[in-house]
Parts: C-alpha cells; sequence; structure tokens
C-alpha cells in the first residue's frame, strides 16, 4: 500500500510552542491576578472569605502556586522541544483541568465561571497541542506486507 | 535480548493515555450533564445516561486520535542531533568488521529509532535484520550511500500498524544510514585491501618461484654443462685441437642460449625497451609485430613519469592486444590511442580487422589482459567496433601530475 497525505501546515514545532505559550500566560495571569493576592492576603482572610463569599480555601492556593510555577518550567521545555516538558505540560494540563470544571460549576460569580470554562477550554487546547503530529511526508513509505 | 522487568515508557504511556482520556470524558460529561438548567447539582438519569451513549459513541475516535499520538511523545526518536549521531558514530566506530557488523547496526539503529524492526541489506545479498517482520506495519526503506555509491539498505518498520515514520524521523533514518554507509563504505574497502595485499603477496610468491625454476631449469644446468665443456676444453686444448674447435662451438652456442635464458628473464621482469625508449617508443616497437598492417600511436607528445607498475601494465597490454591484431584480426589498420588525465590513464588498441567471431569466448591473452587492468584497480573492456573490428580499452587508476 503506497500511502501519502498532505504536508500539514502546523508543524509539532510549532504546535509547542504555541501550547508553551497560552501555558506561560495562563500560569502568569494565575500567580499574579489569583494565587500571588491570596497568599499575601493570608490564612485567615482567605479561609474567612471562603466561608462568606465560596472563594477558594487557603489550603490550594499554596498547590496551585506550585503547579502554575512548574508549568512555567514545563512551558520552557515544551517550547525548547524536550520530551520531559510535552509531557509535564500534558499532565498539569489534566490536572488543571479538575480545578476548572469544578470553578465552572461552582465558581461563585459568572465572571469567574466563565474564566473556569475558558481556562479549560485552553486546556484541552494545549493538550491537544502537545499531542500535535505533523503529517507524514509523500513517498517516504515503502509499503505494507 | 533481555526484557527489562520494569518498563518506565509503557508506565508513562498508559498514565499518559489515562490522563488524557480524563481530560476529554471530564469535560464532556459536565457539559452534557450541567448545561441544562432542570435540576441542582446532582444529574438526573437521563442525563447521565445520555453523558455516557455520548462518551461510548465518541470512544472510537478519541482513542484512535489519542493513542498514536501519545505513543509518539513517549515512543519518537529525537529529531537528529549531535548525541544520536555521536551514539551511531562511537557504536560503529567499535563495531567488528566481518558480518556481524549488520546485526550490530541493525540492533543499534532499532535502539535509536525504537522501531521493532530494522533489517539492514548489503549489495551482496547479506542481510541482518532485528525483530519481527509483521504484515501489519508500515515499512521505510532507506538507501545506505557513501557519496554517490549505493552500499546497501536499510528497512524500519513502524512502532503501530498503519503509523508510517513521521518526518523527523525519516529524516533521522536518512542521518544514520549516512553514517553507516561510511562506515560500511570503509570496511569493504578494508576488505578488499586486505585481499589485494593477499594477491600482491601470492603475485610475489609465484614471481620468485617461477624465476627460480628458470634459474635452476635453463640457466643452471647451462652454465654447468659450461664448466663440463670448459674442463674438456681444457684437456683437448693441446692435445686434440680439432676436438677442442668442436667443444669451443658447441660452448658459443651455449653462451647464446644462456644470454637468451637471460634476456628473457630479465625481459620477463621489465621489458627493457621501457627503460631505452620510454613507453610511447616501447608501444611505436610493436608495429615490427604487425604483419602489412600500419600501426598508428595516437598520445600525448610526451608523459609525465609514471608508476613503473603502470608502465609495465600498459606495455603489457598494448603488446598483447597488438599480438592479437596480427595473428587474428586480419587487419590492415591498428590504432594505440593512449589518454591521460589526473586520476585515470586510458588505453584504447583499436583495429578495422574481421571483429570478434559470434561465438567469440576469452582466452588466455584476453585473461592475461584483465588481470594486469585489476592488478592495479583497473577494468578491461573488449567490444566490436562499428564497421568493423575490436577495441580494447583499458582503464588504470593513476595519480600523476599532468
Amino acid at each position: 500500500m503506497y500511502m501519502e497525505a498532505p504536508m500539514s501546515r502546523l508543524t509539532r514545532a510549532t504546535a509547542l510552542r504555541i501550547a508553551a505559550g497560552i501555558t506561560a500566560v495562563l500560569s502568569l495571569i494565575e500567580i499574579f491576578v489569583y494565587q500571588l493576592p491570596y497568599l499575601i492576603r493570608g490564612q485567615t482572610a482567605v479561609d474567612l472569605d471562603a466561608a462568606q463569599t465560596g472563594g477558594p480555601p487557603f489550603f490550594l492556593i499554596p498547590i496551585q502556586f506550585a503547579l502554575h510555577a512548574i508549568a512555567l518550567v514545563a512551558a520552557y521545555g515544551a517550547w525548547r522541544g524536550q520530551r520531559w516538558g510535552v509531557v509535564l505540560l500534558i499532565v498539569l494540563s489534566v490536572l488543571n483541568i479538575i480545578p476548572g470544571l469544578l470553578g465552572a460549576l461552582f465558581a461563585p460569580s459568572p465572571g469567574t465561571r466563565i474564566y473556569a470554562v475558558v481556562s479549560v477550554i485552553l486546556d484541552i487546547l494545549i493538550i491537544v497541542l502537545c499531542l500535535w503530529r505533523e503529517r507524514k511526508s509523500a513517498g517516504q513509505v515503502a509499503h505494507v506486507s | 535480548m533481555m526484557r527489562r522487568w520494569f518498563d518506565g515508557s509503557a508506565l508513562l504511556y498508559w498514565l499518559l493515555i489515562g490522563l488524557v482520556l480524563f481530560a476529554y470524558m471530564a469535560p464532556v460529561y459536565v457539559a452534557i450533564t450541567q448545561t441544562f438548567p432542570l435540576h441542582d447539582v446532582a444529574p438526573p438519569l437521563a442525563l447521565n445516561l445520555l453523558a455516557l451513549v455520548v462518551l461510548l459513541a465518541t470512544y472510537k475516535p478519541v482513542w484512535r486520535w489519542v493513542q498514536p499520538r501519545v505513543h509518539h511523545v513517549v515512543y519518537a526518536a529525537d529529531e537528529p542531533n549531535i548525541d544520536v549521531i555521536g551514539q551511531i558514530s562511537n557504536t560503529l566506530a567499535g563495531a567488528p568488521s566481518d558480518s556481524s557488523m549488520l546485526a550490530t547496526i541493525a540492533e543499534t539503529i532499532a535502539q535509536i529509532v525504537k522501531v521493532p524492526y530494522v533489517q539492514v541489506g548489503l549489495l551482496d545479498g547479506t542481510t541482518a535484520a532485528v525483530g519481527t517482520a509483521r504484515p501489519a506495519l508500515v515499512y521505510t526503506r532507506v538507501d545506505i550511500t557513501y557519496g554517490a555509491v549505493l552500499v546497501g539498505w536499510l528497512e524500519v518498520g513502524s512502532r503501530l500498524p498503519g503509523e508510517p515514520l513521521t518526518n523527523g524521523e525519516y529524516q533521522l533514518l536518512n542521518h544514520l544510514a549516512r553514517q553507516v554507509g561510511i562506515t560500511l563504505h570503509a570496511a569493504q574497502l578494508n576488505e578488499a585491501l586486505q585481499a589485494s595485499r593477499e594477491q600482491i603477496v601470492t603475485a610475489r610468491e609465484e614471481e620468485r618461484r617461477r624465476i627460480r625454476r628458470d634459474l635452476h631449469d635453463g640457466l643452471g644446468p647451462t652454465l654447468a654443462g659450461l664448466r663440463m665443456q670448459l674442463s674438456a676444453l681444457r684437456h683437448s686444448l693441446r692435445s686434440d685441437p680439432d676436438t677442442a674447435e668442436i667443444v669451443l662451438d658447441s660452448l658459443r652456442d651455449d653462451v647464446r642460449a644462456a644470454t637468451a635464458d637471460i634476456r628473457r628473464l630479465v625481459y620477463d621482469l621489465r621489458p627493457p625497451l621501457l627503460d631505452e625508449h620510454g613507453l610511447l617508443g616501447s608501444i611505436r616497437h610493436l608495429s615490427n609485430i604487425l604483419d602489412g598492417a600500419t600501426l598508428t600511436l595516437d598520445a600525448p607528445a610526451t608523459l609525465p613519469l609514471l608508476p613503473a607498475a603502470v608502465e609495465v601494465a600498459v606495455y603489457r597490454i598494448a603488446s598483447e592486444a597488438v599480438q592479437n591484431v596480427a595473428k587474428h584480426a586480419n587487419a590492415s589498420a591498428c590504432t594505440v590511442q593512449l589518454a591521460l588525465d589526473v586520476h585515470m590513464l586510458t588505453l584504447r588498441v583499436t583495429d578495422n580487422g574481421t571483429g570478434l567471431p559470434n561465438d567469440y569466448t576469452a582466452g588466455v591473452g584476453f585473461a592475461s589482459m584483465r588481470e594486469r587492468a585489476a592488478e592495479l584497480g583497473g577494468q578491461l573492456v573488449i567490444e566490436p567496433v562499428p564497421g568493423g573490428g575490436t577495441c580494447i580499452m583499458a582503464t588504470i587508476p593513476c595519480r600523476v601530475r599532468v
């Protein structure tokens, strides 16, 4: 069998760079807009806020901060086309989907819910980009015996 | 090859498969069960069933999309880089230069490209394979070359059925094939060199044996006979001058025969004409052999200093060819062309005679010419000339300053 396929316009290297870029932007937004302000306010204020408005409990904040810090490192690895970076990015994106879905369901404000839904969609997009494969080059396949 | 009891890649593969499928199923489930505002938090059974149906319906295409891609992430070889090229170079540098080298090459490529089946083959039909060829795999074939010379081929089976290698892997395979080509070419040259050395030693020993036989059987008895005749001459010189005169005549004939023997011996070692007249002059002298036919020499006015072996080989081939023309061709003209460039000397002997008969089979003379050319790494071709006649062309590698 002779197989021939047109070349995909999006190369794997470009797909990985897009995924790394999205991850870096999302992680920086999470770190500077959400986690750092919560960490600065301290456990008492955050837990009180969580009890009154339904925000996240304080113990989740350092975990999410660490995950997003690791995601930055993973984004660097994926940008360089390293396998460890790609694998780490996939794992972290899946882990990010869980709080994203919870946020989409239980977040107190519509804005936060919309942000959670968008982040889930972007995490799925990141996974798709990390698994992106270039099409096979024409003529390289000899036969299927 | 022993299997490892713990396969980290397989663990990572299934972990990623699970995570990615979860990343697909969880949002789909949530999207179906929570989008419709028909309930509070716990979705009704109907929505759960709907979600299950959707997931089951989309399972197969999602699996088909996810599985080869995750497999590629975990198992695919990296793009060509110095590490990989260095790895193959190191392996090949330490590989033995015998038939097991092919197996080493196949095994190394299978490890580097991470494919289940690799077969390496040479042009002489020698092959070595690692893994088992399965019908469902997609096979990629790459030529192994050294420069423009085809050395062999490389066939690689895909990791998954129906999933050929990617562009990057194909490039990597080509890089590896070039490295392998250098090694195989070097190995073949090494074998050819070894064979050539053996041939040279054998030829030298045969030549020594021939000279020893000629001296022992020809010149030796002649000189012994001369000594005996001299003794007889000494006894009869004063008492019987007539007999002495007969002995002297016999002595003269024997000395002439011994001189002819020595001349023949010397001629076999190196034609004296070459030293007296040079290659071009010696070839011109071949016109003496031709009976009635004209010999034309088409060659540069002067030749650079050629290696002695090349000079002798060219002269001997030309001599044999002209003798064949004289004996068999019934030709009226014979042309000897000599062309020389930086790397190659070409000798062409053409006649306008009757040409080769249809039932022609190469004899001792042609075999001898071929051997002389082959000894120096050259070739000899015999072909008919359009319009009648025969052309003998010898090409001999020759590094000279033109």
